[in-house]
């Protein structure tokens, strides 16, 4: 009789025991779930704040500004004797590809038309 | 036979262990009914003393979701939401000294000493009164608008009891300035109020989340049930089909016409025309110097005495000295007479009915000429005949109410509708008037002459490139009127949705006459403005002059005037759309017969129009081709 008394009560011992351990290790990933919930709110709001100084400091206004505060600028020196246009067949020929602004193109159009004097 | 038992029990230990076992579980069971039975009655039908100390178990905190961003069409941010923060005071736990403390909280938040120790004492002092009279306390006292990043570190260092800081959600538009009425506003619930914020609501709109916990008699939180938390969702980004650095040119240009033409406002709406998008739409106003508000016993007098008054042809907005967003987009929401501007519309339904040709000569009565039921027209430029197309390139009054006298009242006014005109676009912004136009009923000669000039037809600048688009709009497309759009067209969006209004050939024909229009401007622009940088874009285009209405009274003021020009450019593709509009250019320039819509509108327009295809990337006309560079490097 003492014999099942014991096993009885160690069998709801181990019970208890494993349903407290669940127990707290549920409570334990609901905690850390809302520490990461909450983690991640801070950073999203971090993630805001900083969206909106890109939002104001892109505005067309205040990119004039900036470059204005940079003091006057010169246009790009360009090296006359790498000037040509691209076409097509330029582009699939890789060994004379490279890589012209778009400046230089505009350079282009107000030299004169063929055949006139430069 | 009770003591028998009694002895019997005595005898047999077991039994007697038995028996008092019995009666102990007998007595647990009945306790534990009792306390069952007790929390039952608690949780169903609580004593009248427990109601006010019972306390939910569960516990909601609110998780706010993010309003959706408003973006430009090319997703730089014109508005969006941050979490910000406040500094707040609970009166009754704010305990002396008190002016160290003020002095403290002033600082941190940038307000003045005197009012936040006003805001603060004043609830200090209520909170006395209350406690005496055993009414609740004030807990809450805001203090400030939302803390800047420098204020928010000083405040969260005051330390002070009774001080505490909130989170709020903060709506900031960076893009306010430039697009003011057309961004429009949201309320203290961030729900859209005015403008694009209301137009595309539901778009941006969050659902909020929400996160329930189970806590204890304290209120501290035990768990989270598995379905306790609900994450909230923010709203979508809503991505305007504004530019924002054409809206920028816009209104660079418009403030520039605002002061070159001394004018009380002016209105420009770029759009592309075979997307129907709107690129910019700007609206500026100012009171020039000298006008004065209309008044009907000052217009008696004046007319009589023939005093020159300005007169104040805006109607006045007080919302936009309030709050930029709140003013009247006056490009959607108000009218105008578009006057010669008009006469493309007219001229290409009189075409399309094949009722004239371009080369056929009308007679235009050396500038003058009296309509058949005695009402006088007379033209700017004064010519004996000229072809129907010139009709068109010299705004000839009297050649077009000659042209349109060979449509029928209800051919023309079905023309006038077809074209969109007297009912809104439907492009989505609040308050989008729809225009006047005579019904058919009620149309009469004299509004047969009055519409084919211009007159006696209300519209929008929206609905004059609605219409005008018809024009510049290509292939299959050519001749249909694109449906408008404030939100940009998604990735690979349909384009070729349009209400044909005219047959194609016929818009295409009208294009390449009102080029002569263009390419007057051009060379006379270049005249005026020698220092401008010249236009290397083909344009095609329309001027008009139209005379003011009088604000709040019928008929027309004598010398005020509604300037504006329409045009496409390039002519060959046209990329986009434009319609200028000056209110009231000052006398100045009316002395020097200068008020024209050509010397007003046009100028400003071709600026918008250069800039903005530039901006875009679009060739010049004049550019050279790839054949004719290759050579000029091969020639070297």
């Amino acid at each position: 009789m003492r014999a099942k008394l014991i096993a009885i009560v160690l069998v709801l011992t181990v019970t208890s025991v494993t349903l407290l351990t669940v127990r707290q290790q549920r409570v334990q990933a609901v905690s850390d779930m809302a520490t990461a919930i909450e983690r991640a709110a801070a950073l999203d709001r971090q993630l805001w704040r900083i969206r909106m100084e890109i939002g104001r400091r892109t505005m067309p206004d205040a990119l004039d500004s900036r470059l204005i505060a940079m003091g006057p600028m010169e246009p790009m020196r360009l090296d006359r004797s790498r000037l040509r246009w691209f076409t097509l067949e330029d582009s699939l020929a890789p060994e004379e590809e490279e890589i012209i602004p778009p400046v230089v193109l505009h350079e282009e159009r107000v030299l004169p038309e063929p055949g006139g004097a430069e | 036979m009770k003591f028998k038992f009694q002895k019997s029990a005595d005898a047999d230990p077991v039994a007697r262990a038995n028996r008092v076992g019995g009666v102990i579980l007998i007595g647990m069971l009945v306790l534990l009914l009792v306390v069952l039975g007790r929390v039952a009655q608690i949780q169903l039908r609580p004593e009248s003393q427990l109601l006010p100390h019972i306390q939910q178990r569960i516990s909601r905190i609110p998780e706010p979701a993010r309003r959706g961003d408003l973006v430009d069409r090319r997703g730089r941010l014109v508005a969006g939401t941050r979490v910000g923060y406040r500094l707040f005071v609970d009166p009754a736990r704010f305990d002396e000294p008190y002016a160290e403390k003020i002095h403290a909280i002033a600082e941190a938040t940038g307000e003045d000493v005197a009012r936040v120790a006003e805001r603060i004492l004043r609830r200090v002092a209520q909170n006395e009164v209350r406690r005496r009279e055993g009414r609740s306390l004030i807990r809450y006292v805001s203090v400030g608008n939302v803390l800047s990043d420098a204020q928010m570190d000083m405040a969260s260092r005051l330390n002070i009891p009774g001080v505490h800081l909130e989170r709020r959600s903060v709506r900031e538009t960076p893009g306010m300035e430039l697009l003011g009425p057309l961004l429009g506003k949201v309320g203290v619930d961030h729900d859209g109020l005015l403008g694009a914020e209301l137009s595309f609501d539901r778009a941006m709109r969050p659902v909020p989340g929400a996160m329930d916990y189970v806590r204890d008699a304290r209120g501290r939180p035990l768990w989270v049930e598995a379905t306790g938390y609900t994450p909230g969702t923010d709203g979508d980004e809503v991505r305007l089909s504004i530019d924002l650095t054409i809206q920028r040119i816009v209104r660079e240009e418009l403030e520039r016409a605002l002061r070159d033409c001394d004018a009380a406002g002016a209105r420009c709406v770029v759009l592309d025309p075979l997307s129907g998008e709107v690129l910019a739409m700007v609206d500026v106003v100012r009171e020039p110097e000298g006008a004065v508000r209309w008044d009907n016993k000052r217009w008696q007098q004046v007319r009589n005495s023939g005093e020159r008054v300005r007169w104040l042809i805006i109607p006045e907005d007080e919302r936009r000295t309030i709050d930029p967003a709140m003013a009247r987009n006056r490009c959607v929401e108000d009218v105008y007479e578009p006057g010669s501007t008009f006469k493309p519309f007219m001229w290409a339904g009189v075409t399309a009915r094949g009722l004239a040709k371009p080369d056929e000569m009308i007679n235009t009565e050396q500038g003058r000429w009296r309509t058949s039921y005695g009402r006088s027209l007379a033209d700017v430029a004064a010519m004996a005949e000229q072809s129907w197309a010139d009709v068109l390139i010299n705004s000839s009054n009297i050649g077009m109410a000659k042209g349109t006298e060979r449509l029928t009242h209800p051919q023309m006014h079905a023309d006038v509708v077809r074209f969109g005109f007297g009912r809104p676009t439907g492009i989505g912004l609040p308050g989008e008037a729809a225009g006047l136009v005579t019904n058919a009923r009620q149309w009469s000669k004299y509004t047969h002459t009055s519409v084919a000039m211009g007159y006696e037809v209300a519209v929008t600048p929206l609905q004059m490139l609605r219409a005008f688009s018809a024009f510049a709009r290509e292939g299959p497309l050519a001749g249909t009127m694109p449906d408008l759009r404030i939100m940009a067209m998604p990735e690979g969006g349909l384009t070729g949705i349009g209400n044909r209004v005219l047959p194609a050939e016929v818009a295409a024909l009208t294009r390449r006459v009102m080029a002569g229009v263009g390419e007057r401007l051009i060379e006379r622009d270049r005249r005026w403005h020698p220092d401008d940088p010249p236009m290397h874009y083909s344009v095609f285009g329309k001027s008009g002059t139209a005379l003011a209405r009088r604000p709040g009274a019928r008929g027309y003021l004598t010398d005020q005037y509604v300037s504006s020009f329409i045009a496409g450019a390039p002519l060959d593709h046209p990329r986009i759309v434009v319609v200028v509009v000056i209110d009231d250019p000052g006398p100045e320039l009316r002395r020097k017969r200068m008020h024209f819509g050509t010397a007003t509108a046009g100028p400003v327009l071709l600026r918008i129009t250069r800039r903005t295809l530039e901006y875009l990337g679009v060739p010049e006309d004049n550019a050279p081709d790839m054949a004719s560079a290759n050579a000029l490097q091969a020639s070297r």
